[in-house]
């Protein structure tokens, strides 16, 4: 009996300090209160842009805010909102969490996130929440409470070379897939400066880090959703049968994308077009300033434009993402969280998240109050963005879970390029086994 | 007496409550969500056998466990083949290159598997990587290491290997240490050549190391996610989708939790027939 209580208080001790080290991060020290993020951002890292901002809007914030800690657990952004929906059933998750887009609803629908009237927006003024009030802050809105605001607002479209394209003298910029292709085309060979082969279009298939396949944004140009009210996939439509044919022909008829895409993950992409072996590439706005920073040849050519259309509008759909950042419902220090997030956009730290960091402001009052920031020539992305967002963007449904739609499709174009499967088979497949998942 | 019992007990306790909460507890939940339909990790109702029989219908589920399988298996033979014949080497030696070659060799088993994936990665890759930058300035044609089925699993299994050969090498030559020099020098006096002393003297006196060894790298390679995810993402067309892919894949990228659990169940099947025979091979009979 002895020797069972001496045992169980062992165990007890170990377990009690093996907690007790996770959960002090997350209560009170004294008067001082922590708050953990989990973000993809790593402000004690690589000095890139967003990790500036992140850096120096804590810092103020912590200034401002002697009794609070903010203390960022820096993740993988691909499998981090995963570990996130694990940590809320184990009751550890962190205070504040960037959501990815296509989760956002299932986090609302499961209670994950506390609704942010509650915590800071019911103390706003109308002219506040009007300053912030658009797409976005709507993005996830569930009877008539808001759950998250949106940072590193990303836009999916097409990153090209302006060098390149006045040199080869292209019309500019595309009206129609087939415009692209063609410009593409003579931008493809061996580059004459490094002795790089050179191709036009820089796209990946590959299930590592993924990104949604151009035929995507092709098909979107033509039917206004992929997804049906009922949250099954809408991608056996002669939309979208089109659209993966085309994309084939760029791999193999136009020889605009090497074949080996089909095993690329778009890291690989970001990677070989700063080195100078793509003229364009699909990608995302948010790393222009990366891209820039790390390309061999003159950065400041490296500029965003939408994708084309079908030559009636004058641009196709690109695809709206973004980190949807909120405060855990569970959160033992859920108003400092919410206080941290409230800080994370003011207009102090919008401009920083512009200035240092190359993003779209959250208020509309940052345009304004920077000046002519934006019309600075290197700036122009950021105005593409802004277009983007406003006329010639797809955001993915928060209504019904959508996980695993980006593999899905990168899975069509490796089963067509690689395997030579007619397209409409290999979308059936696809969509089969995206509806069995969803439970459809 | 009960004094030993007591610290026994007391320095055992910390190191058995971490493998309970991180090692057992998991596998048991990991069990118990088998057995459960989930939406994410939210458990909604009892699902029985439902997910083990969505598992085996899946035709991936058995490509995915045969080539993990077979990936594991060709790397850990190659493993142990160029292990033992460094292990040889090394042990024949005992100048600077011998003690070099036990502290190089050991390196890509220590350092971290996505560093060590992604270097093998920017080399074998592309127009653009190391190995065809050589081959362009030797004149020779250049490879395609990733772009289609078979290379990319001779990738894989490359560099999977190379992350476990230092490791085996270590293994086999201190086996080799013990076997004694007297033996080796007989088997010399009778006239055996270098394969016959291999064959029938070092062999069988280091047959424990070699099973020890050659099972730990078997099991590492069929738990290893991190190399395929870095190095293939799976691909071409699931050509690399080892069981241990498809299972982070179902888990983290499709948040089908029960039904990950059901298959990780099936591996831990796998991995209990793999630690029965270390446990057989290290004489702990039970």
């Amino acid at each position: 009996m002895k020797k069972l209580l001496l045992m169980l208080l062992i165990i007890g001790f170990a377990l009690s300090s093996i907690s007790g080290a996770g959960s002090a991060e997350t209560s009170s020290v004294g008067e001082k209160k922590v708050v953990r993020m989990w973000t993809f951002l790593n402000p004690e890292g690589a000095e890139s842009g967003r990790n500036l901002a992140l850096k120096k809007i804590i810092e103020q914030f912590e200034a401002e805010n002697p009794n609070i800690d903010v203390v960022v657990e820096p993740q993988q952004w691909d499998v981090m909102t995963n570990k996130f929906f694990a940590a809320h059933q184990a009751g550890n998750a962190p205070d504040i969490m960037w959501v990815i887009s296509y989760d956002l609803g299932t986090a609302i629908e499961q209670g994950m996130l506390a609704d942010l009237e509650s915590l800071f927006l019911d103390d706003w003024t109308e002219e506040e929440v009007s300053d912030i009030n658009d797409s976005f802050f709507r993005w996830g809105e569930t009877d008539g409470k808001h759950y998250q605001i949106t940072f590193s607002r990303n836009y999916f479209s097409l990153i090209y070379r302006e060098d390149l394209i006045k040199k080869y003298n292209i019309d500019f910029p595309f009206k129609t897939w087939d415009e692209m292709i063609q410009a593409a085309v003579k931008m493809t060979g061996v580059d004459e400066e490094t002795g790089i082969m050179r191709y036009g279009l820089g796209q990946s298939f590959g299930l590592g880090k993924v990104d949604p396949p151009i035929f995507t944004y092709d098909a979107l140009t033509h039917q206004p959703d992929i997804f049906n009210p009922d949250g099954t996939a809408d991608w056996t439509t002669k939309e979208m049968e089109n659209a993966v044919a085309r994309m084939s022909d760029m791999v193999k008829k136009y020889k605009i994308t090497p074949e080996s895409a089909v095993n690329f993950d778009i890291e690989d992409v970001y990677q070989d077009f700063m080195a100078g072996k793509y003229a364009m590439m699909t990608g995302a706005s948010v790393r222009i300033p990366a891209l820039r920073a790390g390309a061999n040849f003159d950065p400041e050519s490296i500029e965003l434009i939408h994708y084309p259309g079908d030559g009636t509008a004058d641009f196709g759909q690109g695809l709206f993402s973004g980190w949807a950042v909120s405060v855990w419902s569970k959160s033992k220090v859920i108003d400092e969280a919410g206080k941290f997030l409230e800080y994370m956009m003011s207009p102090e730290a919008d401009k920083l998240w512009v200035l240092d960091g190359g993003q779209v402001p959250i208020r509309k009052s940052t345009i304004p109050a920077l000046g002519d920031f934006f019309d600075k020539p290197e700036n122009e992305y950021l105005k593409i963005t802004a277009e983007g967002f406003t006329n010639y963007c797809y955001a993915t449904p928060t209504a019904f879970p959508i996980p695993g739609w980006r593999e899905d499709l990168n899975a069509v174009a490796q089963d067509v390029i690689y395997n030579n499967t007619p397209p409409l088979e290999a979308l059936k497949k696809v969509e089969k086994e995206f509806n069995t998942r969803v439970g459809k | 007496m009960h004094r030993r019992i007591n610290l026994g007990l007391i320095l055992i306790t910390p190191g058995f409550v971490f493998i309970f909460m991180f090692l057992i507890f998991p596998i048991f939940y990991a069990l118990g969500l088998s057995f459960f339909n989930t939406n994410y990790l939210q458990v909604e109702g009892f699902a029985g056998f439902g997910n083990y029989i969505r598992i085996l219908l899946r035709e991936e589920t058995a490509n995915s466990i045969g080539r993990g399988l077979l990936m594991s298996i060709i790397a850990a033979g190659f493993t142990m083949f160029i292990g033992f014949w460094l292990a040889y080497w090394v042990n024949s030696r005992s100048g600077i290159m011998a003690m070099s070659l036990q502290l190089v060799g050991l390196v890509p088993w220590v350092m971290s598997m996505v560093v060590g994936a992604l270097l093998w990665k920017w080399i074998l890759a592309g127009d653009l990587g190391l190995l065809n930058h050589l081959f362009r300035t030797l004149g020779l044609p250049l490879v395609n290491a990733f772009g289609n089925k078979v290379s990319s699993m001779t990738s894989l299994i490359f560099v999977v290997s190379w992350r476990t050969i230092g490791y085996s090498m270590v293994m086999l030559l201190a086996g080799m240490k013990t076997v004694p020099q007297e033996l080796i020098e007989a088997a010399m006096m009778d006239g055996a050549g270098i394969l016959k002393q291999i064959f029938h003297v070092i062999l069988p006196l280091i047959k424990t190391p070699l099973l020890v060894s050659g099972i730990t790298v078997l099991m590492s390679n069929i738990n290893n996610v991190t190399v395929p995810m870095v190095l293939t993402g799976g691909g071409p067309v699931n050509a690399t989708n080892v069981v241990a892919l498809e299972l982070y894949r179902m888990g983290f990228v499709n948040s089908q939790y029960g039904m990950a659990s059901a298959l990780a169940a099936l591996v831990i099947i796998i991995n209990v027939f793999l630690i029965a025979g270390y446990m057989r091979v290290v004489k702990w009979h039970f």
